[in-house]
């Protein structure tokens, strides 16, 4: 799979992002848009990862600037069930816990 | 005894002003006369002290007749030296008027020579009584208020200067200059005056080295300064610490002063208590104060969103927008009129590539002015510096020129190394506004990025390269092949090391660099900065040549690492990090010391034990938090002969074959095994032979390995 689906959910107050297939240099910038007009409009972001077939060091650049951009503006980001190929590309940064993760919504 | 020490408090004070002057060094006859002025008032200052522990003590009127003449002629001989100091200060007056006001000399001679030695001046020095009293000659009040005139005439002479002169920063130093004679020979005639009408009181006598002291700070501090205060920063400090004051400093006073009334006479309460609540009373004012400066500053300041904003210009969109999108931002921002950007060609000339305001210069590299910036460190220079700083003294003819040549009124340098490769020339803000301290620190904060615009316009944004159907690609690729070309190989009778590298047509951030810091030591720094395209290969090429600048500057391993970070978070765009290692090969000793940043294989052939083993350990990117030091773990290995060493980035491990299997350590360390008996770069060239041949020749990411063998 070479292109990456983008779905938007909306879960109450909280914004849910649902994606599936490669986060790569040819797929990020999509990501990169959702990802910060989603967390300028909410206060809570969920980025559903399960369904990720790889992650790219463009793509873990997008989350680390998600994440600070949350962090600033005192929001809350979380990845939903990451898929074991984006564990282990989190995990290459030596900073895999500073990513907030959950394995169900009903951790949330 | 207590007001001689507190005189010896302002001898101190004097002395630190004097070393300091000592450490600017004395470059111009304005710092000697500064300096002569200062020692003057030292032997004022220090004399003053022992009159006041002589007179505490002893009784020797002919000893206090001499101190006391010594005293005034001291003060004299300062007023005469503020007139000379204020005929070269802040440049030197016209050689006629210096030439006229030698007739000083004699009158100078002739008044110190009157002062010390004649009973007109002074008959009698008494101390008895009360205090401390003198009995005046004829010429006392007559002498005093000429030279105090002296010094009256050197104050008028920097008000009149600092009026008449054109150049901002001058005038600011001149009316500093004004204050600070003002300050000291209004102080010295009034606690004379004072002194001689109420002989009782010894305080004038500890005023005048306060005053001396006070004199010399400001005169100093004009001499010192070369840039423009920046009023509204200084305004807003004394208000937070006004405010400070009164809602924390208040209440801790009124504790304080409770708690002494709850120790009924014991001192242990109020001791202890004070001693915490100082300790809380000072945290939160430091926090008040930050959190003061954040919503002071919020409305006023720009540097952040200047910052942003550059690292945002897409320079895939060709040098003509992109230099029209540059000024438009650095205009909207800065508020200036005249905007001129030199870039140096093909021959190493600096010539003017763009300007808004027909400003030229041409700088070769036999110019003095760009031979002098590059044998320092400055990549900012303000106009007023260049007018007021003692170290420009010997070039600032050439630099004035300069500065009018392109109608600027800040130089900012783009180096790589020393080298200068661009200059941005800045003009006046078209609104009177001068620029001040804070501006100067946003010029040294875009710095880095105007380098990123230095270097394309030297190196990427050719005409050729606008007939080029992919404009990125095409851009990226002479970045990486610029940046390619640029490494030193390591050459060592110890070692044969080879590099290789192979980008993808995605283009990303991937680079190797060697610096030789020594015949037995070289550094080395391999890794990949996140990101893809132009601005990935921008990045890269920033970051080799910031580790090249921080290594002239970081003899601290770690403190290089911590310093890559820093700038990765503060100037890099938001999310960029570096995956990588830094290492240095001590080949006297054969060790190599490394510090892994999230490099994920460095394998090292152990001759003893016939495998590769891995080394890397853990290892965290940089850029992603603001303090990395807590997660820096520095290793060291021994190199002893027979063994190798083979350092890849995460694209020659994740690259996959059409099965989607990952090509992984163990393909790496036997393709390397089986090579081993060949050279570093047969060993290199091999491994990507059986990754391409693996992989079919499919490229997903790029890929650098390097590779080091020791005999």
């Amino acid at each position: 799979m070479t292109q990456l689906d983008i779905f938007e959910k909306e879960d109450g107050d909280r914004r849910i992002l649902i994606l599936a297939g490669p986060v790569n240099s040819y797929t990020y910038t999509d990501l990169q848009e959702k990802l910060m007009k989603a967390l300028a409009q909410a206060a809570f972001v969920i980025v559903d990862m399960e369904k990720v077939t790889n992650l790219s060091s463009a793509g873990i650049g997008v989350l680390m600037a998600a994440l600070d951009d949350a962090q600033e503006a005192q929001k809350r980001l979380v990845l939903l069930r990451p898929s074991e190929i984006s564990k282990l590309a989190l995990e290459s940064t030596g900073f895999a816990e500073r990513f907030p993760m959950a394995e169900s919504l009903r951790e949330l | 005894m207590g007001l001689s020490a507190l005189a010896f408090v302002a001898a101190v004070g004097m002395v630190v002003v004097i070393l300091l002057t000592l450490r600017r060094g004395l470059a111009t006859t304005a710092i000697r006369y500064e300096l002569a002025l200062d020692l003057v008032l030292l032997f004022v200052t220090v004399s003053q002290a022992m009159v006041i522990l002589l007179y505490l003590d002893v009784q020797h009127p002919a000893a206090y007749l001499f101190w006391a003449r010594a005293v005034n002629a001291s003060i004299a001989l300062s007023e005469f030296l503020l007139v000379a100091f204020a005929l070269y200060f802040p440049r030197r007056i016209h050689r006629r008027v210096r030439f006229a006001a030698l007739f000083l000399l004699p009158v100078a001679a002739y008044a110190l020579s009157v002062i010390l030695g004649s009973a007109d001046y002074l008959r009698e020095a008494r101390f008895g009584g009360a205090g401390f009293a003198l009995t005046p000659g004829a010429w006392f009040d007559w002498m005093n208020l000429a030279t105090a005139g002296m010094g009256m005439a050197a104050a008028v002479i920097h008000l009149v200067r600092g009026m008449a002169t054109d150049d901002s920063i001058n005038r600011q130093r001149s009316f500093l200059a004004f204050l600070g004679v003002l300050v000291g020979v209004g102080g010295l005639v009034f606690m004379q005056g004072y002194g001689m009408a109420h002989s009782q009181e010894t305080w004038p006598s500890l005023a005048i080295p306060f005053v001396a002291l006070v004199t010399s700070v400001m005169i100093s501090y004009a001499i010192s300064i070369s840039r423009l205060f920046d009023w509204r920063e200084l305004l807003k400090t004394l208000f937070a610490y006004l405010v400070i004051a009164v809602v924390i400093g208040v209440p801790t006073g009124a504790i304080v002063a409770l708690l002494v009334i709850l120790g009924a006479g014991s001192p242990l309460v109020p001791i202890v208590g004070s001693f915490f609540l100082f300790i809380a009373a000072n945290r939160l004012g430091r926090n008040f104060k930050a959190r003061f400066f954040e919503r002071l500053g919020a409305r006023l300041e720009y540097r952040e969103m200047l910052e942003s904003a550059l690292a945002h210009i897409d320079l895939s969109q060709g040098r003509d927008a992109v230099l029209a999108d540059l000024n438009a931002l650095l205009t909207d921002n800065l508020g200036f009129s005249d905007f001129t950007i030199l870039i140096e060609d093909d021959h190493a000339v600096l010539k003017t590539t763009w300007s808004s305001a027909n400003g030229h210069a041409n700088m070769d590299r036999s110019d003095l002015v760009r031979n002098f910036i590059e044998r320092t460190n400055v990549n900012v220079l303000m106009l007023s510096e260049a007018q007021a700083d003692a170290a420009y003294e010997g070039i600032q003819k050439e630099l004035l020129a300069l500065f009018g040549s392109l109608k600027a009124e800040v130089l900012i340098f783009a180096r790589e190394g020393r080298r200068i490769i661009g200059v941005f020339a800045i003009g006046a803000r078209k609104i009177g506004g001068e620029y001040t301290d804070y501006d100067y620190e946003t010029f040294k904060a875009i710095c880095a990025k105007l380098f990123v615009f230095a270097f394309y316009l030297k190196n990427v944004a050719r005409e050729s390269i606008f007939y080029t159907v992919d404009r990125e690609l095409a851009l990226s690729d002479q970045v990486i092949r610029f940046a390619l070309e640029h490494v030193a190989s390591v050459e060592h009778p110890r070692a044969d090391a080879a590099w290789a590298m192979r980008s993808t047509r995605s283009l990303g951030g991937d680079f190797v660099d060697f610096v030789k810091m020594g015949k037995e030591r070289w550094f080395f720094v391999l890794g990949d900065i996140s990101g893809k395209g132009l601005s990935a290969s921008m990045n890269m090429l920033i970051l080799k040549s910031m580790v090249r600048t921080f290594l002239r500057i970081e003899k601290d391993f770690a403190g290089l690492v911590q310093r890559v970070n820093a700038f990765i978070k503060d100037h890099l765009p938001k999310g960029s990090f570096f995956a990588g290692v830094f290492g240095y090969f001590d080949f006297e000793r054969g060790i190599l010391y490394f510090i892994n940043c999230g490099v994920p294989a460095i394998l090292l052939y152990s001759p003893s034990f016939d495998a590769f083993i891995e080394v890397q350990g853990e290892g965290k990117v940089l850029g992603f938090v603001r303090d990395i030091s807590p997660y820096l773990k520095p290793r060291k290995i021994s190199l002893s002969p027979g063994t190798a060493l083979v350092v890849c980035t995460d694209g020659l491990l994740d690259s996959e074959n059409i099965r989607g299997e990952r090509f992984g350590k163990e393909r790496l360390r036997k393709s390397s095994r089986d090579r081993l008996q060949e050279s570093a770069k047969a060993i290199a060239d091999g491994v990507l032979e059986d990754l391409l041949r693996y992989t079919e020749n499919r490229q997903e990411d790029d890929i650098t390995l390097l590779v080091m063998k020791i005999k």
